[in-house]
């Protein structure tokens, strides 16, 4: 089924109206880039080139896609690139195409009081990891979607998110 | 009946399979509720507050944008990103060439000859920068200042010669007297000219000066000039005292007089330099190349980063069309090249300097004599756990010093030092003393130091595991030393770079057993009660010279279990010390550490208390 693409953006891409689009998505491109690269300033500027890269490839875009899968493909790419030229490991995660061992948790680990440490936590998860736990949890994106801005499966998707949860489970618990 | 498996009940829950079998099972669902539950714990965890657009974004993109773009078919689309590309170029201010980026931190060398060239700017705010800066480098900006030509005074001052030096010296220039020396001690030639001069004149390094004689006639000739003849007639050199150490400049004897040595030198003035740290990150290149870009906070930011490491492009950016920014950068470089900053003094620090005591005591033991100045005061004070007690008895007396002296005073007849911790003063051995972090800011050092440091430094920074090894090793071999500059690396530097001098500095102190200062208890990170943050925050009046810890709790009516003893007696007084100050005062030193079960303390070792906060 193809996705619709949402009518509001629809409207401020045919008026041209960009620097809407840039109010509506800088908070979560800017959330996303900062959760992936840790740092307020690097993130600042993560965020502005994936606009200034948005809006220099704005014809290349196909509105068949949900704006934001797109544009958030464009700031998960652009980070990967940066941890690369900085050797930032890990990056990507051990070979995928195995479940990770899932338990059922007797009472919920993660509490909202410890915010501190189950962020800590996420951010030393492998990045192809951390992205889709970002992409899924604080962008709520949908698998499908997610599946569609990292360029993967919906079951790699599913793999890669599950593997984070062990991950943090085991460090939190 | 069998139940989903955990996989199923995940993909359930996710969304990835919906099962009948979960939605209908009473067990299954439970479970898949509390798999739900953590995801929204997770995205409580990960919502944020989203910032604003910055606006110079918004007005960066619209630059970049043509009029009329329209988006569709591949050829418009090339056509409009031409068109883009085109009116940016054309309405971009035309600008001079942009200078090559400053990306490594230059030597001293380097540095002094660039202040030079600053001197002579036109611009005034520049050459009280670079005047400054040279100041701050002291001896060593002298012969590159003797090749300049530049002024005196300012040579003068890099040599450490303040005012009244200058002024004493131009004395015995222009101070003419007749000198007459028949077979005279040199004692009585040097108290002549004292009186006719009018200066200092002190004889050092000589035994039995009198035995030195002298036969010298000298008419209407300079000061200066018999001080000279007496050297060579003697074979005695004679040197002059500076007033102003450029390395502390912001110290100034109150009432220092300059003195005219007989049998030394003047010695050779203090010179240091800034351990610079090359950083090459992107920030840096978009804070110089295009502050405009930026919003007036992060080009706050970005230039308070770059004090620590004095950063070259700081002297760009005098040059900015902005006011603000120049002012900003003015003010950095001052940061950089000045006195250092005052740190802001915490109440404790204040009750130390102003509160004036009067202390009569006879044989009587130290500790009992440390207690007692103490005692009843605003101020507490810990004699470190791990330092023998002398209790041999001795006599102390003092009139009207202030707490601090009359502190420094006592303990330093035990070969003691003291640090001002947040509620408490810690008497202890300069070796056992922790180790606090510097705050942001430059680090100056000899100038030989300094060039190390940079190499250790850039060493650390490479990705050859020979360099970095050897950086930890000067590290380590550098002790206290080697934490400082680690830590000015870091603080001058961003991730991932700085985690590793981070890193680097945490090892190294673990393996030379520095304790590090100002850490939080384990109960700090407990989620305490409002009845055990009472307990914690408890003040308590204290005065021990012999008991310990388990019997202070118990006289206070503090609940205490320890699973591991603390059984030595504390040297403790203080009028208002709260429960946590206490008990990190005593049991960090030693390792151990506390946290709150129930309405009880429990002490343990560092790593339990932790391991029991994460369990909790």
């Amino acid at each position: 089924m193809e996705m619709a693409l949402d009518a509001s953006d629809a409207d401020l891409l045919r008026s041209g109206d960009t620097a809407s689009l840039v109010r509506r998505y800088y908070g979560p491109v800017y959330g996303l880039v900062r959760r992936l690269l840790r740092d307020d300033a690097d993130a600042r500027d993560a965020a502005q080139e994936t606009f200034a890269r948005a809006i220099a490839h704005l014809g290349s875009y196909d509105s068949r896609k949900p704006f934001r899968v797109w544009i958030f493909a464009i700031a998960a790419n652009h980070v990967r690139d940066l941890l690369r030229k900085r050797r930032q490991q890990p990056l990507d995660a051990e070979t995928e195409d195995q479940l990770p061992h899932l338990e059922l948790p007797e009472e919920p680990l993660f509490r909202r009081e410890d915010r501190d440490r189950i962020l800590q936590a996420i951010d030393r998860l492998p990045f192809d990891w951390k992205a889709v736990v970002a992409l899924h949890f604080q962008q709520e994106l949908s698998s499908p979607e997610i599946a569609d801005t990292l360029g993967i499966s919906v079951n790699a998707v599913r793999i890669r998110l599950y593997r984070a949860l062990a991950a943090l489970r085991k460090e939190l618990s | 009946m069998s139940h989903a498996t955990p996989e199923e009940i995940h993909d359930h829950a996710y969304g990835f399979r919906r099962s009948e079998h979960v939605a209908s099972c009473a067990d299954c669902r439970r479970a898949a509720e509390a798999v739900a539950t953590e995801q929204d714990s997770l995205k409580d965890a990960l919502r944020e507050a989203e910032p604003e657009v910055p606006a110079d974004l918004l007005v960066r993109l619209e630059r970049a944008k043509a009029p009329g773009r329209r988006f569709g078919a591949p050829a418009l689309a090339a056509a409009a990103l031409l068109l883009t590309a085109l009116t940016w170029i054309l309405f971009q201010p035309k600008s001079p060439p942009l200078p090559p980026l400053p990306v490594t931190a230059s030597t001293p060398e380097e540095d002094l000859e660039k202040l030079v060239v600053h001197l002579k700017s036109p611009s005034p705010p520049k050459q009280e920068l670079a005047r400054m800066a040279l100041r701050k480098y002291g001896g060593i900006a002298v012969p590159v200042l003797l090749r300049a030509n530049a002024d005196p005074i300012l040579i003068d001052e890099c040599r450490g010669f303040n005012d009244a030096d200058r002024e004493a010296y131009r004395k015995i220039q222009t101070t003419r007297t007749t000198f007459l020396a028949n077979d005279s001690p040199l004692t009585a030639a040097i108290d002549g000219l004292r009186e006719s001069g009018g200066v200092n004149f002190q004889i050092v390094g000589i035994p039995n000066p009198e035995n030195i004689r002298i036969t010298l006639n000298l008419g209407n000739a300079s000061i200066l000039e018999i001080l000279d003849r007496i050297s060579l007639a003697t074979n005695v050199p004679w040197g002059r005292s500076a007033g102003l150490n450029p390395k502390f400049a912001s110290y100034r004897p109150r009432e220092y007089q300059p003195v005219f040595y007989f049998g030394m030198e003047t010695p050779a003035p203090a010179s240091s330099a800034p351990v610079r740290v090359p950083s090459d990150q992107p920030w840096i290149a978009g804070l110089l190349r295009d502050p405009d870009s930026l919003s007036p906070e992060e080009v706050r930011r970005r230039i308070r980063n770059l004090i620590p490491g004095i950063h070259d492009g700081l002297w760009l950016l005098l040059d900015s069309s902005r006011p603000e920014i120049r002012q900003l950068a003015a003010d950095a470089l001052r940061q950089g090249y000045g006195a250092s900053a005052e740190s802001d003094r915490s109440a404790l620090v204040k009750e130390l300097d102003e509160r004036k005591m009067l202390v009569d005591k006879e044989t009587t033991p130290f500790p009992d004599i440390l207690v007692s100045i103490f005692a009843s005061k605003g101020v507490a004070v810990a004699l470190d756990p791990r330092v023998p007690i002398d209790r041999r008895p001795v006599t102390y007396k003092v009139k009207d010093l202030s707490l601090k002296n009359t502190l420094k005073l006592l303990i330093a007849q035990e070969s003691l030092d003291y640090m001002v911790c947040d509620h408490w003063v810690l008497v202890t051995t300069p070796d056992l003393a922790p180790y606090r972090k510097r705050d942001p800011q430059p680090l100056w050092v000899e100038p030989d130091e300094a060039k190390k440091i940079d190499g250790w430094i850039a060493d650390l920074a490479s990705e050859d595991p020979s360099r970095q090894a050897r950086a930890r090793d000067a590290a380590r071999a550098g002790g206290r030393h080697g934490l400082d500059w680690l830590v000015h690396a870091s603080t001058a530097t961003t991730p991932p770079l700085r985690d590793r001098y981070l890193e680097t500095f945490r090892s190294v102190a673990e393996e030379l057993g520095i304790r590090l200062a100002d850490q939080p208890a384990a109960a700090e990170d407990q989620l305490l009660t409002p009845a055990q943050k009472e307990i914690r925050s408890r003040r308590l009046a204290l005065e021990s010279t012999d008991k310990t810890l388990e019997a202070l709790l118990k006289e206070k009516g503090v609940k205490a279990r320890f699973d591991s003893p603390v059984p030595a007696p504390l040297v403790v007084a203080g009028g208002d010390l709260p429960v946590d100050a206490l008990l990190r005062a005593v049991l960090q030193p030693l390792g151990l550490d506390y946290f709150m079960d129930g309405d009880t303390v429990v002490v343990d070792t560092a790593a339990k208390a932790h391991a029991a906060v994460r369990r909790k």
